[in-house]
């Protein structure tokens, strides 16, 4: 009796210490999960407050992300992942998405342009998302075109804060990776950065639009995030609220299931879906953006994060070293516009020209009828 | 009779109307829908080959670019980025200076498209109106007017004193921007945009001149070249141009046959006996003048000074016969 009394307490501290392990196991798993995600943006800092934070902030701050300190390669005197507080709440302000406007308070149309400058940011709001870098002076970003790899980039870290610019001559679309791995144990958390850019011409003759639009596929790379362009996509398509969007979560190339993908837009609104057998996940952009008549600007560009998590169990070798398991995150931003349907009437449209077209009409009918003589017939008599 | 003078007559006697009525479609298949092909001519056409029928144009309306050139910051516009306007005007200058004002009489989409409208009426038997003379005159400067505006605005814009939504204001009137791209089943701009009180004001503005495009063309031959503002502009830079409308006024009988077949009504065609250089600002350069004149040698077109076309009694009787049963 009192053996099996000794057995079923030791039975009872074995569950209990499993239940224990578990949930540490699942805590240290979602802590993981919820890291800061990184995005490339393209969209600048407010130039005011990214020169003016001090770096004690800097250091203060990176205590807050101190799970980033793991970073493989990175010098362990400098702290890591220095999300700066001073830029990010300069930014919670910025509704437009830090996007420069211009006298006129029209927003400067850059998506299109050949130059192109993008910035490392930590957080999975598209408007909040503080802005910072690695620790460390320098990283590489990985570029791809429609025909493979091109030449690295390098990210430069200018007062805490990771950007390059490129300048891509050639029209089309064009792949951004920044890749960071951290270990955590015996489980490799792998983060993915990704930036769809885009030198676009509305007028250019000569291209192969169909060539070129096209989205990229980058097979090297554990977990990312594609997104399906429309079938009859150019290089001056605007991606406006009410579109579908469609991506495929794609690891080293392949479709994969599973994927937990979700999407943020400007103003916050936020879902979350798991890709099907064929890695896909739709998402309809909702509107989101209700200024007064007058505040309505037709070019307002919105951001939209996207970001997909997905975990692996097994063995996983990576750079020499061996893990249990693996959690991918990968990011992929976008901007979006207000849909012409928000603005533009077709109905009113048709409306005013019949109603020119009627109105006119009638009015040259009756001029024409007022100014027609009666016929009245005039007899002459020769003889008289 | 030598070969080129056997050209000559057949020239000369050519059915004019047929002629130009399948010269104007090449144009307008070549300016409208020859995009599709990856025909590109450059955006410097002196003729409104419109910008916003985006696929299918071959080339691109100057007053398009010119009125988005200048509306540039004056920093940049008085720079050396100026130069990528004269140059572009340069472009636009050569290819007017070929045709001259022959490019609104066989070349513009929107002139052919108001003689198919002219077409229309008269299959109908409905008669076509006509200017009084005192309408004439005044009516004819609305054209400068407009061609004013379309400096003024744009290089206000670059100075910051207009609004940006006034960005080109000429194609936001123009009724090439609301019917041409509906040639290629873009219906976007027959539309209002309420985003702003400039855009919808602008927007409404073009559809109001949309429909009385279709009233006017209807009613009257070539109504919207009265009032466009490139045939003012071509006028201004005709002076080089290679292809002339010359008149001999010793030969004319002032019988009123090129006055009567004018789309424009210019009265100067057939009663001014003292001018050489008959073309005027309203003119299209449409030729049917030289082709209603009996009179030989009275009215011709030259090219650098070479006669191409003139008129002829020959000439003026076959293309009265035509249609007779007789055929004579």
């Amino acid at each position: 009796m009192r053996d099996n009394l000794i057995t079923t307490s030791g039975l009872l501290k074995q569950k209990i210490f499993a239940v224990v392990l578990y949930g540490l196991l699942q805590v240290t798993t979602i802590g993981l999960a919820s890291a800061d995600v990184i995005w490339l943006s393209d969209t600048a800092p407010p130039k005011r407050t990214a020169t003016t934070v001090p770096a004690q902030t800097e250091d203060a701050e990176n205590e807050h992300h101190h799970d980033m300190a793991q970073m493989k390669n990175v010098p362990t005197q400098s702290t890591v992942a220095p999300a700066q507080s001073g830029i990010a709440s300069a930014v919670k302000h910025d509704h437009a998405g830090g996007t420069e406007v211009d006298v006129n308070g029209d927003v400067v149309e850059n998506s299109y342009g050949g130059n192109k400058r993008i910035w490392l940011r930590y957080g999975n709001d598209p408007v909040n998302s503080a802005y910072g870098g690695t620790g460390r002076d320098s990283e590489t970003l990985t570029l791809f075109s429609q025909t493979g790899p091109m030449q690295d980039a390098v990210m430069k870290n200018e007062n805490g804060l990771l950007s390059a610019k490129y300048e891509f001559p050639e029209y089309g679309f064009y792949n951004a990776y920044l890749t960071q791995s951290m270990a955590h144990g015996d489980m490799l958390h792998v983060q993915i950065a990704k930036a769809e850019l885009l030198h676009g011409t509305c007028c250019a003759k000569g291209i192969d639009y169909e060539a070129l639009a096209k989205p990229i596929i980058n097979n090297k790379v554990p977990l990312e995030l594609m997104r399906e362009h429309y079938p009859d996509e150019g290089l001056f398509t605007r991606i406006v609220s009410g579109d579908k969007l469609s991506f495929i979560a794609l690891s080293y190339g392949k479709p994969v299931a599973g994927a937990t993908v979700s999407m943020t837009t400007q103003d916050g609104w936020s879902n979350s879906k798991v890709s099907n057998a064929e890695g896909r996940v739709s998402f309809t952009l909702i509107r989101d953006y209700f200024p007064a008549w007058l505040e309505f600007k037709k070019y307002h560009k919105q951001n939209y994060l996207m970001v997909a998590d997905l975990d692996v169990r097994g063995k996983i070798v990576s750079d020499g070293a061996e893990y249990n398991s693996a959690h991918y995150t990968s990011s992929l931003p976008g901007n979006y516009y207000p849909s012409p349907n928000d603005y533009r009437s077709w109905a009113w449209g048709l409306g005013l020209s019949l109603f020119v077209i009627v109105f006119g009409g009638l009015s040259i009918y009756l001029y024409r009828r007022r100014r027609l003589k009666p016929f009245k017939e005039e007899r002459v008599d020769d003889k008289a | 009779m030598t070969r080129l003078e056997s050209i000559r007559t057949a020239v000369n006697n050519v059915q004019f109307n047929r002629f130009r009525f399948w010269l104007q479609l090449f144009f307008f298949l070549l300016l409208v829908y020859s995009g599709y092909l990856g025909v590109e001519l450059g955006k410097e056409l002196p003729t409104f080959s419109c910008g916003y029928n985006k696929e299918g144009r071959a080339g691109m309306c100057y007053l398009m670019t010119f009125q988005y050139q200048l509306s540039w910051p004056w920093q940049k516009l008085f720079s050396a980025a100026g130069l990528v306007v004269l140059s572009g005007f340069g472009i636009f200058f050569l290819w007017f200076i070929a045709l001259n004002k022959g490019w609104c009489g066989f070349v513009c989409p929107v002139g052919t498209i108001q003689d198919w409208i002219t077409s229309l009426r008269r299959w109908t038997g409905i008669r076509y109106s006509r200017y009084s003379w005192g309408q004439f005159k005044w009516l004819a400067q609305i054209k400068y007017v407009l061609l004013a505006l379309m400096f003024i605005i744009p290089l206000g814009i670059g100075a910051g004193w207009f609004n940006k939504d006034l960005k080109a204001p000429f194609c936001m009137i123009c009724p090439g921007r609301t019917i041409i791209p509906l040639f290629t089943g873009d219906f976007s701009q027959v539309s209002l945009d309420f985003s702003t009180k400039t855009n919808l004001f602008m927007t409404s503005l073009g559809l109001t001149v949309m429909g009385l495009f279709f009233i006017g063309a209807f009613v009257k031959k070539r109504f919207f070249c009265f009032y466009c503002p490139m045939g003012a502009f071509h006028y201004l830079l005709s002076k080089p141009a290679l292809l002339r409308l010359r008149k001999d006024g010793s030969k004319c009988t002032r019988c009123g046959d090129c006055y009567r077949v004018c789309d424009q009504e210019i009265k100067d065609i057939a009663d001014d006996v003292n001018k050489k250089e008959i073309m005027t600002d309203d003119c299209i350069l449409c030729m049917k003048c030289v082709a209603a004149c009996p009179e030989k040698g009275a009215l011709k077109a030259t090219f650098a000074g070479i006669p191409i076309f003139e008129s002829t009694e020959e000439g003026f009787i076959k293309r009265m016969n035509k249609g007779r049963a007789d055929g004579k």
